[in-house]
């Protein structure tokens, strides 16, 4: 009993505000998912699932909902392969590797929105760095954030600009932890690169990559921030995914209630996508 | 053991006090408690106001130091935002029930809309009032009371640069067809005609607010009615041939390439930068592109949008400058602050060179405005998203950035009927 | 043959990090020397070095923005955010790796949904709650949201983490008689450095650079944090760009600083508690 007593109040602060502040508002929103709430009312009207009947049928949503996965899966598969390559090439500890280790981590100290603002420059079809870069080569420049096909991939690019390294250390991590006398083992054993790659360093590094994945698939289905800055969702919707539809529909649209039946859309699937990775990676981790 | 138990209690219950402490420490400047003076008048009570507008209000941090020292004991706490979040971020401040004290609005429907819902403070009785001009008057009234400070008159047109225009030997084009002409001669010299950065999705609306006016109030000057009826809508309508154009000089490639990735900011850039000739803008943008190269010469002209030999109106609205939140705590600083706004040197600072909507104060306007000026006689019409309900104003921007990557006309058309239909059942 | 092939893994390992960190360099560049050009010099090209360094392009922003202030509030959020997080998060973990299982999982699984919660579904209700504790447009508030967002996957790490310390000197302490709170404090909490470093230092970079949240919540200038100091030179009509970077410079700096000098530990802290994990 006394025992209860006191975890409980071990728990109690985190517990507190993880309620107040959290939970609170999340099922307050479920409530609001049933109602056509605008947001300047004071009191919202019950209206049942209606909005959820409007969700599966509106366009947007499905469009939204197919960004998403593009932009998730792209960042992912970005962020880990480039980010394990990179690890590849430095995982030593010579101090130009240290010091190269060191120098890709600081896009990260910079918050999202000047990342924004400086690609943003980097992107722009009249002036822009990037088209006079493609130009001297003597290709045509593109409209980087405002053709239709290329604007999610641009903002993708951005996102793993700042964010590689961290994938990056992660892997070096892993990699570094791998004993010597195995490596020494695989080359007496006459394995070829690519071999001992698959065979060995990549098994080995498996919590690694358990995290990154994880971590890398959910930040890139809720990512917000730098497409906000960098597109708004635009153009036409090319970028827009379940967050920027969410914050146009809640914000610009006055529509909270059909916000909140978006949100709650996003919380299932990133829900649902955690829960199978976890389970599925920890099983290939367990495995070796 | 009670010991501690009792130790553990007690960290627990100072930490969120230390927090809540943090809460003072950091609103220390904003919230000062009025028992707080050593005096009990009313008058002299130490108080902030939280002013919340866009951050291309002109002069308005200034402006507000400037009324600090006049009111020692008002604080003005200025909070200003780009426009595309504006009207989220006010409509979120709302929402929770605690709004700043003054805030700017948007005319027409947008005011409306807030005055409904109980938001806005009526001002008829404020001294300013009976020196506005009749139609700033109108622009800020609902129902035939004020809720709105207005300010200067702003006029959407066609900037162009002069020198351009003399080097080229052309005249301002009094038709849609000059006007293609003009452009494409534009080109030919090698110069962008047009300029167009739709990255900042606000710009989109500009070439439709300028075509409508010629296009449809001219000769059909109740089509609001009857869109609020149901008798006409967007689809069967000269939107369909104005969207048409619209993007048809994107097609002749008169505008700059990747407008959809072109940001506001680099057009007014280019623009004074000689590398585009013209771009059709708020009467205000000239401010900034001024700034930009002192040395350019600019006029401005209204898009003219008619078939030979027709009359040309003119887009152009009433500004806003602030509304006072009904459940301020306060109302009396707040209205002070606007009476010092609409003083006749301060409201000059806020007008810029643009066109005066007080019958007291005549402002020095801008040579390219006095140019566009003689035009409003002929005739003109509020900018739309003032008679529209307020969800068809966001559509057209996705519109007609759909418009830009490829949609039929048609298609967005019927959008923005779906969206005037949805705004008048909230 | 091997020998040939080490040669050519060794190039290619040159070309890919001279490639990344030409494209790593390059952005940063251009901040840089931008920030130091007037605004009609940067309509030329953004390569350029500017004809004369404009270095008050940097005390211009700097007072305009008030980014002293703004750097004060930041650092006082950052700190006491990251504070309440590492001291609640770890007393929370505490009971769920060591308590009985029926509870702690249950308890385990209620932080664990706050991972996955995405902070747009928790807005709008957030600001209802806010208002109503009159918190809006304080530090307290906006501290006491990112505690809440932080709190799943902290208490996640440390769970991990503090079911991998063995109990013999937990128990060992209670045996000499003390209490459960100074156990875990004197004896726990020291062992669990590596994790709190890890929560420590993600939590820091996250609350540091973002710029949503006090855009929401936080209103006056005077309460600004770093990234909105920023986003106040975003003007429709004309943003001064040189401003721009040259307040982008200033925020950053102070964590580049701190992060050359403790890059070691800012390493292992990010990694350590992942691997474990």
């Amino acid at each position: 009993m006394k025992r209860l007593w006191i975890n409980g109040l071990f728990m109690l602060p985190a517990l507190l505000i993880f309620t107040v502040f959290l939970i609170y508002p999340v099922i307050s929103s479920f409530f609001y998912s049933f109602t056509n709430w605008n947001g300047v009312n004071l009191v919202p009207s019950y209206i049942g699932l209606d909005n959820y009947r409007e969700l599966i049928v509106d366009e947007d949503v499905w469009n939204s909902l197919y960004i998403t996965f593009y932009i998730a899966i792209m960042l992912t598969l970005g962020s880990n392969v480039l980010g394990l390559i990179l690890a590849l090439c430095l995982q030593g500890s010579n101090w130009i590797q240290k010091g190269l280790r060191v120098w890709f981590l600081i896009p990260l100290l910079i918050s999202p929105l000047a990342i924004g603002y400086i690609w943003n420059y980097i992107y722009s079809p009249i002036d822009g760095i990037l088209n006079m870069f493609i130009e001297w080569l003597g290709m045509p420049g593109q409209d980087w954030l405002g053709n239709k096909n290329l604007a999610i991939n641009s903002v993708i690019f951005s996102i793993i600009w700042q964010n590689l390294a961290l994938s990056m250390i992660i892997y070096v991590a892993g990699l570094q932890s791998i004993p010597k006398d195995l490596y020494e083992a695989s080359d007496i054993d006459g394995a070829g690169l690519l071999r001992r790659f698959w065979r060995m360093t990549f098994p080995l590094i498996a919590p690694a990559f358990t995290f990154n994945m994880v971590v890398t698939m959910i930040f890139g289905l809720k990512n917000f921030d730098i497409i906000f800055i960098m597109t708004g969702g635009g153009p036409a919707g090319a970028t827009e995914n379940l967050a920027l539809l969410l914050y146009r529909q809640a914000f610009t649209f006055n529509r909270m209630g059909y916000g909140s039946a978006i949100a709650v859309l996003m919380f299932a699937i990133v829900l649902i996508i955690s829960t199978l990775q976890v389970v599925i990676l920890r099983k290939r981790e367990v495995e070796y | 053991m009670k010991q501690q138990r009792w130790t553990l209690v007690l960290c627990l219950l100072l930490v969120p006090a230390f927090l809540l402490t943090a809460c003072g420490r950091g609103t220390a400047k904003e919230n000062v408690t009025s028992t707080a003076s050593n005096t009990t008048d009313d008058s002299t009570k130490n108080v902030t106001l939280r002013v919340f507008m866009t951050n291309v209000v002109p002069n308005i941090q200034e402006l507000s130091e400037k009324f600090v020292k006049q009111y020692p004991n008002i604080k003005v706490d200025v909070d200003t935002t780009p426009i595309d979040q504006y009207d989220s971020l006010l409509n979120t401040k709302l929402a929770s029930g605690d709004a700043p004290d003054v805030f700017l609005v948007y005319g027409g429907k947008k005011m409306e809309r807030l005055v409904k819902a109980g938001h806005l403070m009526d001002l008829s009785d404020q001294p300013w009032v009976e020196r506005l001009l009749s139609g700033a008057k109108l622009a800020a009234s609902h129902d035939g009371k004020v809720y709105a400070l207005p300010g200067s008159q702003y006029v959407i047109g066609v900037i162009y640069n002069k020198k351009i225009f003399e080097d080229l030997g052309l005249s301002i084009p009094q038709n849609w067809e000059e006007f293609l002409n003009t452009a494409q001669a534009i080109k030919n010299a090698g110069i962008i005609p047009l300029g167009l950065g739709m990255k900042d999705v606000f710009t989109s609306q500009f070439i439709p607010y300028a075509m409508a006016p010629s296009a449809i109030y001219r000769d059909h000057p109740d089509f609001d009615a009857q869109m609020a009826e149901g008798t006409a809508t967007f689809l069967n309508s000269p939107w369909k041939q104005m969207l048409e154009d619209y993007v048809d000089l994107d097609k002749r490639g008169l505008f700059n390439t990747g407008v959809l990735g072109t940001s506001f900011d680099q057009v007014q850039q280019l623009v004074a930068s000689n590398k585009i000739a013209m771009m059709v803008a708020l009467s205000p943008t000239l401010t900034s592109i001024r700034a930009l190269n002192p040395d350019n010469e600019y006029g401005m002209f209204p898009l003219p949008y008619v078939k030979e030999g027709e009359k040309i109106w003119v887009s152009s609205n009433t500004q806003l400058i602030a509304s006072i939140y009904t459940q301020t705590k306060y109302p009396e600083e707040a209205k002070l602050y606007l009476e010092f706004l609409a003083q006749p040197e301060n409201m000059k600072v806020l007008m810029e060179n643009n066109l005066s909507g007080f019958k007291d104060i005549a402002s020095e306007v801008d040579p390219a405005v006095a140019e566009i000026e003689p035009y409003l006689v002929n005739g003109s019409y509020p900018f739309l998203d003032s008679v529209w309900p307020t969800t068809v104003q966001p559509t057209l921007f996705t519109g007609v950035q759909n418009l830009f990557a490829g949609e039929s006309v048609d298609k967005v058309l019927e959008e923005l009927d779906k969206a005037y239909r949805n705004g008048l059942n909230q | 043959m091997k020998q040939r092939a080490n040669i050519t893994v060794a190039r290619l390992r040159i070309l890919v990090l001279a490639v990344w960190l030409f494209i790593v360099l390059i952005p940063l560049l251009i901040v840089i020397l931008n920030s130091f050009k007037t605004m009609s010099e940067l309509r030329f090209s953004p390569l350029r070095l500017p004809e004369v360094f404009q270095f008050s392009n940097y005390s211009k922003a700097f007072i305009e923005a008030d980014m002293l202030r703004a750097f004060g509030n930041s650092i006082w959020i950052t700190l006491f955010a990251v504070l309440s997080i590492v001291v609640f998060a770890s007393m929370a973990a505490y009971p769920i790796a060591r308590g009985n299982p029926r509870w702690s999982k249950a308890a385990f699984f209620y932080f664990l949904s706050g991972m996955m919660v995405p902070f747009q579904l928790a807005m709008v209700p957030l600001y209802k709650v806010l208002n109503s504790l009159h918190l809006i447009g304080t530090h307290a508030g906006v501290i006491f949201i990112y505690c809440s967002s932080a709190m799943g996957l902290a208490i996640f790490l440390y769970s991990g983490f503090l079911k991998t310390v063995p109990r013999e000197l937990e128990e060992a302490a209670l045996i000499d008689g003390a209490g459960t709170f100074r156990t875990f404090w004197s004896i726990v909490f020291p062992l669990i450095k590596p994790i709190s470093a890890t929560v420590a230092i993600s939590n820091s970079l996250f609350i540091w650079n973002d710029f949503f949240v006090p855009l929401l919540f936080l209103q006056s200038k005077s309460a600004h944090t770093i990234p909105l100091s920023i986003y106040s030179f975003r003007n429709d009509n004309m943003t001064e760009w040189t401003l721009l970077f040259a307040a982008i410079v200033i925020a950053a700096l102070p964590l580049a600083l701190l992060f050359i000098v403790m890059q070691k530990h800012f390493i292992q802290g990010l990694t350590g508690g992942a691997i474990k994990s």
